[in-house]
């Protein structure tokens, strides 16, 4: 954990125009300690350097995006190295959003206007540049998406509708909170409760006042035996709760919390 | 933390008694059970002790934690069993 990687994130989200590269970088920081942010940062440059070389514009974006190899990794689609952006450039794969992170970061440096879009089950691309947003499957070789091809990735990976608000551009600290959701799953899933942890405190570095993940946080805690920290993390919900039948839960369970550990040691 | 009926204090007590002893024999209906106990005693004494347990379950299983939550079932079926006898006073 790095304490200046996390107010780094803070910091990035707090900009007009966050950059999605650093904030994934960020977050890649955690589990690599020994990361450059910076270093990495100039790989993201490099990339947006080549855009403009290819003739700038979406097309130069995109041109480089591809030539640099990158693409989705179908075969281990779960691996949480597809989340960092230093490890999508070392080995070339990684997950939608990743994809589309790096996307909007390198069209971002050129001056193309880009957006995530998180769509419920897949993260895709729109190009803002022409009258009409032009959506791209990063995760496809930057495909482009009408609006069939929408409805079905909506409908094979979330298994519902494609409505209007699915497709409105995420905000950078929204689709920062789902690269860490995803993490936290892939996590959970190979048994790392330690690192799922780290994602969950820094979802709560994103939204600070997130019952759900602050919820997450005391699961975890409790799991790992770090009772004394599961009660304070317990506890600090109670500031945010006014006198009621909610704080008297949140109370009742920092009480569970203390005479669990005094039960388990 | 609401004054809870009897009936439903002894119905958490049950249900949290049955998911502590699913989760010694290491039986999968243990997380059911402890789903079931957790909505039943929402909003009751035992309920926050239970709700978590309920979350820990959902857990990939692990030793340690699978003691936990069987600490935390007994807990909230203490709970529950005070919220009993302090009804019946």
């Amino acid at each position: 954990m790095s304490e200046a990687t996390r107010a780094r994130l803070a910091r990035v989200l707090e900009r007009a125009v966050p950059d999605l590269a650093e904030a994934n970088l960020c977050i890649a920081a955690e589990a690599y300690p020994g990361l450059s942010v910076d270093a990495q940062m100039g790989r993201v440059d490099a990339l947006a350097d080549e855009a403009r070389m290819l003739g700038g514009g979406a097309g130069g974006v995109v041109r480089a995006l591809r030539q640099a190899g990158l693409r989705g990794d179908r075969e281990e689609y779960d691996d949480p190295r597809n989340s960092f952006l230093n490890e999508v450039l070392d080995r070339r794969l990684g997950l939608p959003i990743a994809l589309a992170a790096l996307s909007v970061a390198v069209a971002g440096r050129v001056g193309v206007p880009f957006a995530g879009v998180g769509m419920p089950g897949h993260y895709v691309v729109a190009d803002l540049s022409g009258p009409d947003p032009r959506y791209l499957d990063a995760f496809d070789g930057w495909a482009p998406l009408g609006p069939e091809d929408l409805a079905r990735r909506v409908r094979e990976t979330a298994g519902m509708a494609l409505r209007d608000e699915h497709l409105r551009p995420a905000g950078a600290r929204e689709t920062v909170v789902r690269m860490l959701a995803n993490l936290e799953a892939a996590y959970v899933r190979r048994r790392r409760p330690a690192d799922a942890l780290w994602t969950v405190e820094l979802a709560l570095v994103c939204e600070p006042g997130d019952a759900a993940a602050r919820e997450r946080e005391v699961t975890l805690l409790t799991a790992l035996g770090r009772y004394a920290e599961a009660a304070a993390a317990a506890g600090r919900q109670l500031e945010d709760l006014a006198p009621g039948a909610a704080r008297d839960r949140a109370q009742a369970q920092v009480d569970a919390i203390e005479e669990l550990q005094w039960r388990m040691n | 933390m609401a004054r809870p009926l009897t009936a439903d204090a002894l119905r958490v007590a049950h249900l949290s008694a049955q998911a502590e002893m699913a989760l010694v024999r290491r039986d999968p209906v243990a997380g059911p059970l402890l789903a079931q106990a957790a909505r039943a005693a929402d909003g009751l004494p035992g309920g926050p002790s239970l709700a978590l347990a309920a979350r820990l379950v959902r857990l990939p299983a692990d030793d340690a934690v699978r003691k936990a939550a069987q600490a935390l079932c007994r807990i909230g079926a203490q709970e529950a069993q005070a919220a009993v006898l302090g009804a019946a006073r």
